[in-house]
């Protein structure tokens, strides 16, 4: 038999590049992206950071999963950008909260790094306001972030409020971080960049749900939290607490009736009497 | 070189009471006593019926079934004359409001040879004027002249049905226009009139021709001093038109309006007029006061709905505010059908343009996250977008504030002064946890603390805030959630969620 020739390919895998990309590697000409602060992170993440311009998804259950945590580096190094909080819509009293009403708390984020001065806070009152909301904040030119928690809605309907989100935010370079509940994984969504959150241990589980280029099958662990706090539960603490209230109810009343006591003898003593 | 445009307003009561709304109905305008109201003026729609001004309204309404009929209000006519040279202000320093009684035109008298090279010229400023004037919703005719009562002849020339010709300047165009103007457009008195018709004099180049000796023996000076102003062989100084300090205009609505959204258009048109009364100032305005009225004739009337429209930096583009305008109203519902709508400005701001930069995306995002803002606020209220700011307290809640929106960037912010971790997200209001059986807090799940207890004991001296004695720990729920908990140092020591550490 005659030496069958030899297969030579029609074009090289490396002239194509970048419009082709084989399945076992990351999407090789992604724009750089901002550096999330987390070195583990970043390494999975394409162009090594948060995308600009693109929507990001976090997907969590419940709040207090560190959340704003994984974004208060990227957000601290805005600086003086323009940066737009849509909070989660306060539920009308048909539908009561599971969790109750909260705020991004001011002191803790100057604590981060964050400066407020052009940090914009919206609190829309229905699901339609708070779509309009960030709508309104992705049409300005000079965007630096859009952090929003989304109204629950039907999967079709968020499906495209999200595409026309992310066609707005493609025209320029801010981040943009939506924040949904667990129950929306399975649902479709245009956003670039998945991530779901929990927390196990003190530790941040983070598992890229959809970025650009091959699947990532196990989560990112990510140390969020201060080492001290995961050395277990406070020594000497809270459980054997119930049984002081008890034993000390009598003069419990008595510790503010005493400290207006002290109070007084010493305005009386300052003022001379 | 003195330029004088005259600003007819062809039946002026019939336009104020159009301008609201693009309405094809018959209408007409009535006067007189309240026993036997006689038309006014009319509408082209209520012409075609056989409607004639003079004609009593019982004759009106026989020939036209569907006529509405408006009672003529000349106290609000001559405020709306003055709302509008003050809108004509923006162009020119001297503007001269006119009223003649005999007569049911109005108009306005600019002078425009000052302004022309400001505005590039005077077929551009000309051109301008109609254009604006037209977006009112008013109709003029113009004309232009030399001398102002020559630019008034003219354009009531034109109002009566001429073809507008060419601006007459040297003083042998004047004399040839004005001269073939008959007399009874002089506004002299009706028996001189009279007596000239009866000698064959009807136009004044006839009276011109005439010994002026004898003419002032027999009829006095007046008349031939009006001619002589007319054609600048007098001077013919205006009375000067300062427009008030604070605007204040009314639309009458021809047809009731019961949707918030509909009142938009005639919104628009005034904010137009506030615009350019604002230019002519050189002021803008942050606060706009509407309020629509309702109808007075009820047993019970209804006070007018207010609504404002407040802005964080003055503003006086009448798109944008227009734009504001219609999300705010969006917000808005009407108890009663509104009859007219009121727009006043009482506080003027200096206005300092948004300056363009030479270097690239120097500004543009001071001015964005504004507009951003105003539109929000717009929509959503005041009370819904707000920024932080920092305050120098220990009680957890009251170490921040919500401030409304501002243009202007803060002072340095304060630093945070506490050294132990604060969460990120933190609750309005306190959540009362339960406890079990052996007294641990539950949150979805008993809780187990992980750090603490952080003693915060501050505000006892507070007579409005609250006082607080807490003992604050960090805690971990099953769900993976890590919350700030407190609990009361006072009986009867609950435990209250205040925080996660998102």
């Amino acid at each position: 038999m005659r030496a069958a020739r030899a297969l030579v390919p029609l074009f090289s895998a490396t002239e194509a590049r970048p419009a082709l990309w084989t399945a076992d590697e990351a999407a090789p000409a992604v724009a750089p992206g901002v550096p999330s602060g987390h070195a583990v992170l970043d390494s999975e993440l394409p162009g090594a950071g948060w995308p600009r311009g693109s929507l990001t998804e976090l997907l969590l259950d419940a709040p207090g999963q560190g959340e704003l945590t994984l974004l208060a580096p990227a957000l601290a190094q805005l600086e003086a950008r323009n940066c737009v909080w849509v909070l989660p819509c306060t539920p009308g009293a048909r539908r009561p909260a599971a969790e109750p009403e909260t705020l991004p708390y001011a002191p803790a984020l100057a604590a981060a790094g964050i400066d407020c001065a052009r940090h914009l806070f919206v609190r829309p009152a229905t699901a339609r306001e708070s779509w309009w909301a960030m709508e309104q904040a992705l049409r300005g030119e000079h965007l630096g972030a859009l952090i929003a928690w989304l109204p629950a809605g039907s999967a079709d309907g968020d499906f495209r409020a999200l595409r026309r989100l992310q066609l707005l935010a493609s025209r320029h370079q801010a981040l943009v971080f939506v924040l949904r509940d667990t129950s929306a994984a399975r649902a479709p969504s245009p956003a670039v960049l998945r991530l779901q959150l929990s927390m196990r241990e003190g530790v941040l589980q983070t598992h890229l749900l959809k970025r650009r280029g091959c699947p990532l099958p196990d989560p990112v662990p990510l140390p969020l939290q201060p080492a001290h706090w995961r050395a277990g539960r406070v020594a000497a603490l809270p459980i054997r607490l119930a049984a002081r209230p008890a034993a000390t109810q009598p003069p419990a009343a008595a510790p503010e009736a005493a400290l207006a006591q002290r109070a007084r003898a010493l305005v009386a003593s300052l003022l001379g009497h | 070189m003195a330029l004088w445009l005259a600003l007819v307003l062809p039946a002026w009561p019939l336009q104020l009471a159009t301008r609201a709304l693009r309405l094809e109905l018959p209408l007409a305008v009535t006067e007189g006593p309240a026993q036997r109201p006689r038309i006014a003026c009319c509408n082209p729609s209520a012409a075609a019926a056989g409607v004639q001004a003079g004609q009593a309204l019982a004759a009106a309404q026989a020939l036209c079934g569907e006529l509405r009929a408006v009672p003529r209000n000349t106290a609000a006519e001559h405020a709306a004359l003055q709302v509008l040279a003050a809108w004509a202000y923006q162009y020119s320093a001297q503007v001269v409001p006119l009223a003649p009684p005999a007569r049911r035109d109005s108009g306005l008298l600019i002078e425009t040879g000052a302004s022309t090279r400001l505005f590039g010229g005077r077929e551009a400023l000309h051109r301008r004027i109609a254009r604006s004037l037209r977006t009112l919703g008013h109709q003029a005719a113009f004309g232009c002249a030399a001398t102002p009562r020559a630019a008034w002849l003219l354009a009531c020339a034109v109002a009566q049905g001429q073809a507008p010709g060419t601006a007459a300047l040297t003083p042998q165009e004047l004399a040839a226009r004005v001269g073939v103007l008959p007399l009874e457009w002089f506004d002299w008195d009706e028996r001189l009139l009279d007596t000239l018709r009866a000698l064959g004099l009807r136009r004044a180049q006839d009276v011109l021709e005439l010994p002026r000796a004898p003419f002032v023996k027999r009829f006095g000076r007046a008349p031939l001093d009006d001619l002589d102003r007319a054609l600048g062989r007098l001077p013919d100084p205006q009375p000067a038109f300062e427009p008030a300090a604070r605007f204040a205009a009314r639309l009458e609505l021809p047809a009731d309006l019961t949707e918030a959204q509909h009142l938009l258009f005639p919104a628009h048109r005034l904010l137009r007029l506030a615009a350019g009364f604002l230019r002519g100032r050189d002021r803008a305005a942050s606060v706009f006061d509407f309020a629509a009225h309702h109808n007075p004739r009820r047993a019970r009337p209804t006070p007018p709905t207010r609504f404002a429209l407040q802005l964080a930096a003055p503003e006086r583009d009448a798109t944008r505010l227009a734009r504001l305008l219609g999300e705010r109203l969006a917000r808005l519902a009407l108890p009663e059908p509104a009859i007219a709508l009121e727009l006043t400005i009482d506080a003027l701001q200096p206005y300092a343009p948004p300056r363009p930069s030479l270097l690239p995306g120097a500004d543009g995002a001071g001015t964005d996250w504004l507009q951003l803002a105003e539109t929000l606020h717009a929509r959503l209220g005041s009370e819904r977008v707000f920024q932080v700011e920092l305050a120098d307290e220990h009680r957890p809640e009251l170490a921040w504030r919500c401030v409304p929106v501002s243009p202007a960037p803060r002072s340095a912010p304060m630093q945070a002064a506490a050294a132990a971790q604060r969460p990120l997200l933190l609750l309005t209001h306190a959540h009362p946890l339960a406890c079990d059986a052996e007294a641990t807090p539950l949150h979805a799940g008993p809780l187990e603390l992980l750090a603490g207890p952080e003693r915060i004991e501050a505000g006892w001296w507070d007579s409005q805030g609250p006082a607080v004695h807490r003992d604050y720990f960090v805690a971990r729920n099953p769900r993976g959630q890590t919350l700030w908990v407190y609990r009361e140092l006072a009986a009867p020591h609950g435990w209250y969620l205040h925080g996660y550490f998102a």
